[in-house]
């Protein structure tokens, strides 16, 4: 059976830091593991915190039974492929300074914090009109506790503020659908 | 003017000719600088995977322009605009100044 995305990002992850390679999930698997599989990614994008020689990515991966086709990798036994990107890790304009750092037994992976992940999705949707990525980012948002004052000043900051605003309408939106569908206890 | 800094004058090139038409294609820019279009192909693609231009296919043709969450876009734009300011006036004409407003076709020119 092949593996889970999830277990997938932590093999990955972990190997990377045995390895010294720095990098960060980025991207829809982050909206995946926020989101408890409400949303389906099928790549794992790994940002690098710094210049690394290709060759040594290329065969830290093949230790793992990746081989690299036309700029991603791909593994034998899984339906998802791994990209990785070239530094520095960035939501916008902005360099990433925290990450979350989650671990599950013995693997240790480094992800965006989920206030990141929301940022990272709402980049897509600014620069590129993605409506997928806007409901990833309210995805994240509903599931996880997020920093809502830091995504408006970052918006801002980006020249995002109307978009930002189309935003918080469809949390708000998705808020009162959700309240709506929640049973209610007789009498309360 | 930046080859210092870039590492061909062709990366130099290509982004100064996509920054004044928006987007752009590998055979447009082969035809401007008289160069084989894998040349061409060949830097984009590496100005691509370090996250500086985005690709997009339409129709048949591949067309790069400036990615908008590059971290140093602001930046590498400014660079290439200053740049701008020192290059010839045959080179301004020939591909920093293109002709964008449309054309109809059998208009003679």
């Amino acid at each position: 059976m092949p593996l889970p995305l999830q277990d997938l990002a932590f093999i990955v992850s972990d190997h990377f830091q045995k390895k010294s390679i720095e990098a960060i999930l980025t991207g829809g698997a982050c909206v995946t593991l926020y989101t408890d599989n409400a949303y389906s990614s099928f790549d794992l994008d790994f940002v690098l915190r710094h210049y690394q020689e290709p060759r040594l990515i290329k065969a830290a991966m093949e230790e793992l039974g990746f081989r690299l086709e036309n700029g991603r990798f791909i593994h034998p036994d899984s339906e998802y492929f791994v990209e990785i990107l070239p530094p520095p890790p960035s939501v916008g304009e902005e360099p990433i300074r925290r990450t979350a750092r989650r671990r599950r037994g013995a693997f240790r992976l480094e992800m965006l914090t989920p206030t990141d992940c929301v940022k990272d999705r709402l980049a897509a949707f600014y620069h590129w009109q993605d409506r997928p990525s806007l409901a990833q980012a309210v995805l994240v948002a509903a599931a996880q506790k997020i920093d809502l004052r830091d995504i408006g000043r970052w918006s801002k900051a980006e020249g995002m503020a109307e978009p930002y605003r189309v935003f918080r309408r469809a949390l708000r939106e998705r808020a009162s659908r959700t309240a709506a569908i929640r049973p209610r206890q007789a009498g309360k | 003017m930046l080859e210092p800094l870039f590492d061909s004058p062709v990366k130099e090139k290509a982004l100064q000719a996509i920054l004044a038409r928006g987007e752009s294609y590998p055979r447009e820019l082969a035809r401007l600088f008289g160069l084989p279009v894998y040349t061409i192909q060949y830097q984009l693609r590496n100005l691509e995977r370090g996250g500086v231009l985005y690709s997009r296919l339409r129709g048949r043709t591949r067309l790069y322009g400036f990615n908008p969450r590059y971290p140093f876009r602001k930046e590498l734009l400014a660079l290439l605009e200053k740049a701008r300011n020192y290059y010839s006036v045959a080179e301004r004409q020939t591909w920093l100044e293109p002709r964008l407003r449309p054309r109809r076709a059998g208009k003679p020119l």
